[in-house]
């Protein structure tokens, strides 16, 4: 069991976080600490164990969509903290953000809310993983975009700055739309802690993190939560549409 | 039979998130379909109808700009030519992270971009030209972002009551849904393709 001395993870009550806290748990390499922050554990009604192959060398990610990140943290004895509030530009959290002697936060926040300043500007670095291959998609649900278009999917970890998912990058991958495998609880959430394995493994390798490459302006596009009716399309690139 | 679930309440009024939506029915394109036939109908009936409305917007508020006249004059400039549809999708961008994020628009912004706080909301007449400025981007580009907004925008003008509308906007509005409709289709042609 190796432990990232530099590292907290704040993490809220989500398929991404419960994806993250098992790509910890298969790589045995654990944050110092974890930010719970307050919130209803999403229900999963599918099968215990669900395998998705992107394409790995080393086989398909074997995932428990119905294991908690808690779960899985408290049976490593991480140490862990249970954030004041929800809301991660309160200053109650930032506070207690501040106080962390971990200069890096890897951040797995509620969907829909975004760090702002003056969180920003605390002395930390937030390491993010965007579900989207930035710059070309950058934005909320930016991952559908590109399952219309190319037939992929891709994620893209980054250091956070002001703006959304311009921030410098450390690495980013696409991968082909696997068929039959649900987008926003399970895919989605693999691909991007896959991503963050990879980046993982590089931080154990070389000692440290990257300060990753600028995102280019250029080519980027920056999208908005998608539209029913095209994730209707996209789901159909995916052969999760019902069948009669 | 599943029902398009977005044409039940004024989008204005009570915008929608569209988070997590559930839409992996087989027939969700159809009820969708079905959904933009009957606002269809009752658009091109209004058309025809002498109007009462008065489509001019809020007048002029001093240090301000008006949206409509904004977007009127570049959507001017990319059917003459005289605009490119790069710069296009830029003047009308503040426009469509505004709406994506609020979910409304206002008649008058000031020079930074925020609202005039004297301003009215966007009448209905202004989304109409909004709905056609992103259509014909949409259109031009083949935009998903633009199409994805398109479709958000045609939600809400489709959840107001016909009669709202001047009868030129209603024909306006026919044609945008009409250009929408294409759009889908030819998306849905690439995707089983």
């Amino acid at each position: 069991m190796r432990r990232l001395t530099d590292v907290a993870m704040l993490c809220a009550p989500t398929w991404r976080s419960r994806a993250y806290a098992q790509c910890f748990a298969a790589l045995d390499v654990w944050p110092a600490l974890v930010v719970y922050l307050p919130g209803h554990e999403p229900d999963w009604d599918g099968a215990p164990v669900v395998e998705v192959d992107l394409g790995q060398t080393d086989g398909p990610i074997r995932f428990q969509p119905a294991t908690t990140a808690q779960q899985v943290f408290s049976g490593a004895g991480v140490e862990t903290l249970m954030s004041p509030a929800t809301d991660i530009n309160q200053p109650s959290v930032r506070g207690l953000l501040r106080d962390l002697p971990q200069p890096v936060v890897l951040y797995s926040g509620p969907g829909g809310l975004i760090l702002r300043e003056p969180t920003l500007s605390i002395g930390k670095r937030y390491l993010h993983v965007h579900g989207g291959y930035a710059p070309q998609y950058r934005g909320s649900t930016a991952f559908y975009y590109s399952i219309l278009r190319q037939g992929t999917i891709g994620a893209t970890a980054l250091w956070l700055d002001s703006r959304i998912d311009t921030g410098p990058i450390l690495l980013r991958r696409s991968y082909p739309v696997p068929k039959g495998v649900e987008v926003d609880r399970v895919l989605d959430p693999l691909v991007r802690s896959d991503v963050l394995r990879q980046v993982l493994i590089e931080r154990l390798r070389s000692g440290g993190f990257s300060a990753g490459k600028p995102s280019e302006d250029e080519a980027a596009e920056t999208f908005h939560v998608i539209h029913p009716v095209l994730k209707h399309l996209a789901l159909g690139r995916c052969g999760l549409v019902d069948r009669p | 039979m599943t029902e398009y679930p977005y044409g039940q309440r004024d989008l204005f009024a009570e915008p929608e998130t569209y988070f997590f939506a559930k839409c992996h029915q087989r027939d969700y394109l159809a009820a969708w379909r079905a959904s933009r036939d009957r606002f269809l109908a009752s658009l091109v009936a209004r058309a025809r109808q002498q109007s009462a409305i008065c489509a001019s917007c809020q007048p002029a508020l001093p240090g301000s700009f008006a949206l409509a006249e904004r977007i009127s004059v570049a959507f001017e400039e990319l059917r003459l030519g005289t605009m490119d549809a790069a710069d296009f999708a830029s003047a009308i961008e503040p426009f469509v992270v505004k709406y994506e994020v609020f979910k409304r628009l206002f008649e008058h912004y000031s020079a930074d971009g925020k609202r005039d706080p004297r301003s009215l909301p966007a009448s209905l007449a202004t989304y109409v030209l909004f709905a056609q400025c992103l259509a014909a981007l949409a259109q031009r580009t083949g935009s998903l972002k633009h199409l994805s907004t398109l479709l958000k925008l045609c939600d809400a003008l489709a959840s107001q009551s016909p009669a709202s509308f001047s009868a030129a906007d209603a024909q306006t509005l026919s044609n945008v849904i009409e250009t929408e409709r294409f759009l889908v289709e030819r998306l849905a042609m690439q995707c089983a393709a």
